[in-house]
């Protein structure tokens, strides 16, 4: 009786100090992302050559999004640890994220990858371990694309780079004016307006083997391109009636749906909603530039912004959110909207124009343009507005930035 | 009791941090990253000619024209976020219109202009607004719809570079380029 009654509370002893231990093993990140959490790399073990490249592109990775920085073993949140070697050809990474109070794993996974691929390791376990601290996917691996124009160089062209400023690789050799390049839905092709040929036409351009075809080139204006989530249709401003118009033309038949009528204004960048039934645009029918929510056929338009200033450049998130830029006294200012409750909110700070927004893939973290003076450098925010980091800057002006998805 | 915490201390406090720190030295094997997985994406660093179709869509005739010299004929100027013509502007308008009815080989492009202000995009779409009110007012004065094409730069070619209104004046604008 006395063994059987001692092992019975053995046993819930044992059952509670697990239960308590696994709830040590990790500080999980609200999905607000409120909460700030900072790495002690201090601990890592790099070889020389390429493990030191990876620990030093997953060092810049993990501290890439706006929650997250570097802090000293003191006080740091989580200390990351392991080594990377390049071993029988191989580069070999083991990391493991623990919590410095207590020293639970939080994370712990080895990879191993083909000589070379340092880099896009780093940015692969970075996301990987965004993922396990906060439920959220990373944001190191989505290409941003943008224009960019060089000293010495003439006209602009097409780039592309990873968030951490890494690969940065010019798609275009045009020599010409391009404005708003956006992704394909399946992350495959761009598409944007160029002037190459003499006048605005939209172009899709699939990066992978390279190939350019004409989406639109239409008499007067074409611009505003952007594939439909389903991948079946572009939304694009065209002014061949004499003036610009919303349109939506499907790309297997190139039927052509006119879904404004709104009479001589100017119109630009739509974006398409999540579920791909209605599009938010600009339009100045009403005087100033404001943003419209119209159904996909044409039906319902809708004014979703109030007050004065302009309403510009917007991007439908899959979160559901609008982020756009704002003129508000004298600066551009990028403003996070939510279309069903109205609440509308800055997210850059007030001094310098920031514009442009493109939401990151994790619906969380944003990329625009910051410029000062005709100087337009990339830069990180986010949709609470805590956080801003620059990403490119110098060696040119870089500007109007789209997140693969 | 002190038996039993005897036996707890003794046997199962040891277990357990010999099981927690065995956990603590196994990671599991990560994402099976291997080369086709990773999307390091081979973009071609070389890109230079495309297999374009060469129709020229509904341009039609502009884009096999030369361009003729149009300095004679000054810009259109216009008040900012605005594309109406003011009277002080249609002199300019009707002399085009003149020598457009007199001189019927030519064709014109109408480049539109905006200061830097506002969205690259939008302000794309102002240009051709601009644009497309001269067109309007040429095609009033009795100038053939399809020999007037609209072309707007939007802010992306500014006459005058400046963060000013006497840069930004100058730079909203409609010119003239003749073509034959």
């Amino acid at each position: 009786m006395k063994m059987f009654r001692s092992s019975v509370c053995v046993c819930l002893c044992v059952g509670l100090l697990s239960i308590a231990a696994r709830a040590q093993e990790r500080i999980v990140i609200e999905k607000s992302g409120s909460s700030a959490a900072s790495f002690d790399f201090s601990g890592f073990s790099a070889g020389a050559g390429e493990g030191a490249a990876f620990f030093a592109s997953l060092r810049e990775n993990l501290t890439l999004p706006t929650f997250f920085s570097e802090g000293p073993p003191s006080s740091a949140d989580y200390r990351v640890v392991g080594d990377a070697r390049v071993d029988g050809g191989r580069l070999h990474a083991t990391v493991q994220v623990l919590n410095r109070q207590g020293g639970g794993r939080a994370f712990g996974k080895r990879y191993r990858v083909a000589t070379g691929r340092a880099d896009d390791l780093a940015r692969a376990v970075a996301d990987d371990v965004v993922t396990e601290l906060t439920g959220r996917p990373g944001i190191s691996s989505k290409r941003i694309a943008f224009v960019g124009t060089r000293p010495g160089t003439k006209g602009k062209e097409v780039y592309a780079m990873y968030p951490d400023g890494k690969g940065l690789i010019q798609l275009t050799r045009d020599s010409s004016l391009v404005i708003a390049p956006t992704w394909s839905p399946d992350g495959e092709s761009l598409l944007y307006t160029s002037y190459h040929r003499g006048f605005p036409d939209v172009y899709r351009h699939q990066l992978s083997p390279a190939r350019r075809t004409i989406i639109s080139n239409s008499s007067g204006m074409n611009t505003g391109g952007e594939i439909s989530p389903d991948g079946r249709h572009v939304a694009l401003i065209l002014s061949k009636t004499g003036k610009p118009e919303l349109y939506v033309k499907d790309l297997r038949s190139g039927a052509l749906t006119r879904l404004t009528d709104t009479g001589m204004s100017a119109k630009s960048s739509p974006s398409w909603s999540p579920d791909g039934r209605r599009i938010v645009f600009t339009s100045g029918h009403q005087g100033r530039p404001h943003l419209y929510v119209i159904s996909r056929s044409g039906g319902g338009m809708q004014r979703i912004t109030r007050g004065g200033g302009e309403h510009l450049s917007a991007d439908w998130g899959d979160n559901g959110l609008i982020v756009f830029t704002r003129r508000q006294g004298g600066v551009y200012r990028v403003a996070v909207l939510n279309p069903d409750t109205g609440d509308v909110g800055y997210v850059s700070p007030a001094d310098a124009d920031f514009e442009d927004p493109s939401w990151a893939p994790d619906g969380y973290h944003i990329v625009a343009s910051r410029s000062r003076r005709g100087q337009s450098s990339l830069y990180l925010l986010d949709r609470e507005g805590k956080g801003s980091k620059m990403i490119l800057h110098g060696q040119g002006s870089w500007y109007m930035p789209n997140w693969s998805p | 009791m002190k038996s039993i915490l005897r036996i707890f201390f003794r046997t199962l406090v040891p277990l357990l941090l010999l099981t927690l720190s065995a956990c603590r030295n196994d990671p599991e094997p990560g994402n099976p990253l291997s080369d086709e997985t990773l999307s390091g994406m081979p973009l071609d660093g070389e890109i230079m000619g495309f297999d374009e179709p060469t129709e020229l869509g509904e341009r039609g005739m502009i884009g096999d024209m030369q361009p003729v010299d149009s300095s004679a004929y000054a810009p259109v100027y216009f008040a900012f976020d605005s594309y109406t013509l003011a009277p002080s502007e249609m002199s300019k308008v009707r002399e085009m219109a003149d020598h457009l009815n007199s001189q019927t080989g030519h064709a014109v492009i109408l480049e539109g202009h905006t200061d830097e202000r506002g969205s690259r995009e939008y302000n794309l779409a102002l240009g051709e607004r601009r644009a497309l009110a001269v067109r309007e007012s040429l095609i009033t004065l009795g100038v053939e719809p399809d020999r007037i094409q609209t072309l707007s730069y939007g802010e992306e070619q500014p006459a005058v570079e400046g963060f000013d209104e006497s840069a930004w004046s100058l730079n909203r604008r409609v010119e003239f380029q003749l073509m034959r």
